[in-house]
């Protein structure tokens, strides 16, 4: 072996080593975690409710009631309600952030990501105390003699909160495609089109589908299994599967039952997930335009 | 009568705390539930106390919050030169759930309806009962039903009864639990206790129903006639006193002694009125045990004997308005009914009272199940 090489493997052994904490860290804090979870799922519980190893399936035929149903319902209502309402707000920040703000664009986009610093369970709880009963908002509405709004424990509550908690991560994938895209091409599309409209649609839109694709799952996959917004910012009736199962959990006796929701959760999404990257695969394998200079190519076509 | 008492909640519902505890906490009753299954999970049999009544250091209070005179915890750390920090859970089931993950409480707020279920599992350790001077103790305590074994695992600590605080000019019939079905006015502020024994139970006993039954028919049954009433529900919460508070709340299910403290937080109480209806009130009683994995239960056992002393108790009972179990106690809360006359009880109340049991065996899988629909 010459010295080259040999100098060669042990930077590839290097390397491999330094793989190790961070693997022992995932297997402490996540894989061994799961498979917990998976193997109580199945579990019994003992006289205190604790989970003790066996096999049943009844955790899951609890889960398949039809009395869930509703909660699953509601979540997705509210995830894809989330998403929606990001897309249209993140598009516009990071497109304005991108394209008119200059060198303020990058500043732009850190406003909306400071909150980010703040705990999560603090700017819930501002979002509380705006919303509350005698909170800021009533109040403001009471001084100028308007009357009060309920919006605490309501699905607008709800789905305000989460809106707010994962704006960000919609905003950054797109602000990082728009920085990709090369002006000329919007200039090109618009020669081409004419109208703004058309070109944002035809060009800019396309041009950007894997950041906006990035962003709606960032936000779509993580609102689904939110569970603390609608414990502070929803009521009786604005239950989430994220919710119902930390329930579950805290409850004595019902940890099975919670580890078998977060199973069918996790398969769930594992599905959705897997779904959508066979789509992507079988577009982009099938020769639609990926990249923006596919897209200028598609559209001088 | 009702359960037990519950001290106000010092956070808003669900607490940042119990949030907090979610993930870390779920993963720890986790591990303990694999520690329980490899360890063949054997229930302790009683064996002899251990503990000497004598200052072992410092000790860790597993409690309510709010739930106990300052002048009394300050008395204990003073006389003993010792510190009592108190941690605190917002339900019996938590309260159990983090008991059973092993943590060293030297003390804990137990309950009549959760101690058999402690002791079985081992969760508490005994102590002699000669260790204690018992002579202010109500006789009931000497052997209550949920701890009448020869070794002891608790003293009462707080009783009372489950009803409900209401706004009197907008609720429909206030003398019975179908308070909660017929008052319209209230719709939308209405509370029910998050507690699946209370809240399943008050509407079993709405439909004419033993508290306690386990048959899942008449469970499933009181789990309908809830949902009929969700749609009006502000809120499943046992935080009472921060709910009316806040002015979303007109009729709250609650206990005596949050029902006492909420009013008592009032400037002006008189529009507001608290019943537990006549002969379907279910009663319990939180309890001081000493934890299993104990660091100082000596310690923790002389804070128990300084508990029972009648100068503690009635300064314990006037502060949290619950019954303490001790002659002293007692006497303070019937010198709170002039203002509160909901606070009376009978002379044979311990006797005579509906005791809530916990949800167990077969029935806790129901009342699991059904709960989980409720919430759904």
């Amino acid at each position: 072996m010459t010295s080259a090489s040999r100098e060669r493997l042990t930077g590839a052994r290097l390397w491999t080593a330094m793989l190790g904490p961070a693997g022992i860290l995932l297997l402490c804090l996540f894989v061994i975690p799961l498979a917990l979870v998976v193997v109580f799922s199945f579990g019994n519980t003992d006289i205190i409710g604790r989970p003790v190893l066996g096999f049943t399936l009844a955790n899951y035929q609890e889960v398949a009631q039809s009395y869930n149903l509703p909660t699953v319902g509601r979540t997705v209502l509210f995830a894809a309600a989330t998403t929606v309402v990001c897309v249209a707000i993140g598009y516009a920040v990071a497109y304005t952030a991108a394209r008119f703000a200059g060198k303020f664009g990058p500043v732009l986009v850190a406003a909306f990501v400071a909150p980010w610093l703040v705990d999560y369970l603090v700017r819930i709880y501002a979002w509380k105390s705006i919303l509350d009963r005698s909170g800021l908002l009533n109040g403001l509405l009471a001084s100028l003699h308007l009357g009060s709004v309920t919006l605490l424990g309501t699905p607008w509550a709800v789905i305000a909160g989460l809106v707010y908690g994962y704006l960000p991560l919609m905003i950054l994938p797109i602000y990082a495609s728009l920085g990709q895209l090369d002006p000329a091409v919007i200039d090109a599309g618009k020669d081409l089109f004419g109208t703004p409209r058309r070109t944002f649609l035809h060009v800019t839109l396309p041009a950007t589908r894997e950041g906006l694709i990035g962003g709606c799952l960032l936000v779509f996959l993580p609102a689904l299994g939110d569970f603390a917004t609608t414990q502070f910012l929803g009521g009786p009736n604005t239950t989430m599967i994220g919710s119902t199962v930390s329930e579950q959990f805290l409850s004595a006796g019902s940890q099975t039952f919670g580890a078998a929701m977060t199973v069918t959760l996790l398969a769930a999404l594992a599905l959705t997930v897997g779904l959508a990257a066979a789509v992507a695969r079988r577009r982009r394998s099938a020769g639609e335009p990926v990249d923006r200079l596919d897209v200028a190519a598609g559209v001088a076509r | 009568m009702p359960e037990v008492s519950r001290p106000r909640r010092a956070l808003p519902n669900p607490a940042r705390r119990t949030i907090l505890r979610g993930g870390a906490f779920g993963a720890a009753a986790l591990l303990s539930g694999l520690t329980a299954a490899c360890s063949s999970d054997k229930t302790t049999a009683a064996a002899a106390p251990t503990v000497r009544p004598e200052p072992d250091g410092d000790i860790t209070w597993f409690t309510w919050s709010q739930y106990v005179a300052d002048s009394v915890l300050q008395g204990f750390e003073k006389k003993y030169g010792v510190k009592v920090k108190q941690t605190f859970f917002d339900s019996d089931e938590v309260m159990l759930q983090k008991l059973a993950t092993g943590l060293p409480y030297d003390l804990v707020t137990t309950n009549s309806a959760y101690l058999p279920r402690a002791v079985q599992a081992g969760l508490v350790q005994g102590f002699r009962w000669s260790d204690l001077d018992t002579s202010d103790i109500d006789p009931y305590f000497e052997k209550p039903v949920y701890d009448a074994a020869t070794v002891r695992y608790s003293i009462p600590y707080g009783a009372g009864g489950t009803g409900f605080l209401y706004k009197k000019s907008e609720v429909t019939d206030p003398t019975s639990w179908d308070a909660f079905w017929k008052s319209t006015a209230a719709k939308g502020k209405i509370t029910v206790l998050n507690q699946s024994e209370e809240t399943i139970g008050m509407a079993l006993l709405h439909l004419g129903e033993d508290l306690n039954s386990s048959d899942p028919a008449k469970i499933t049954a009181a789990v309908d006639a809830l949902l009929t009433i969700k749609p009006s529900l502000e809120g499943i919460s046992s935080d009472t006193t921060s709910d009316v508070e806040g002015g979303g709340v007109w009729l709250a299910h609650t206990w005596s002694g949050s029902a006492f403290q909420t009013l008592e937080a009032m400037k002006d109480s008189s529009a507001w009125a608290y019943t537990q209806p006549t002969g379907a009130t279910p009663v319990g009683s939180d309890l001081l045990s000493i934890g299993a994995n104990a660091k100082s239960p000596g310690t923790a056992l002389l804070f128990m004997d300084w508990i029972l002393k009648p100068a503690n108790s009635s300064a314990n009972a006037s502060y949290t308005g619950y019954l303490t179990g001790t002659k002293s106690g007692d006497a303070a809360v019937a010198k709170l009914t002039s203002k509160y006359p909901f606070l009376s009880v009978p002379a044979d109340f311990y006797q005579t009272a509906q005791w809530k049991q916990a949800p167990s065996g077969a029935r806790q899988k129901v009342m699991t199940q059904q709960w989980a629909r409720f919430n759904a």
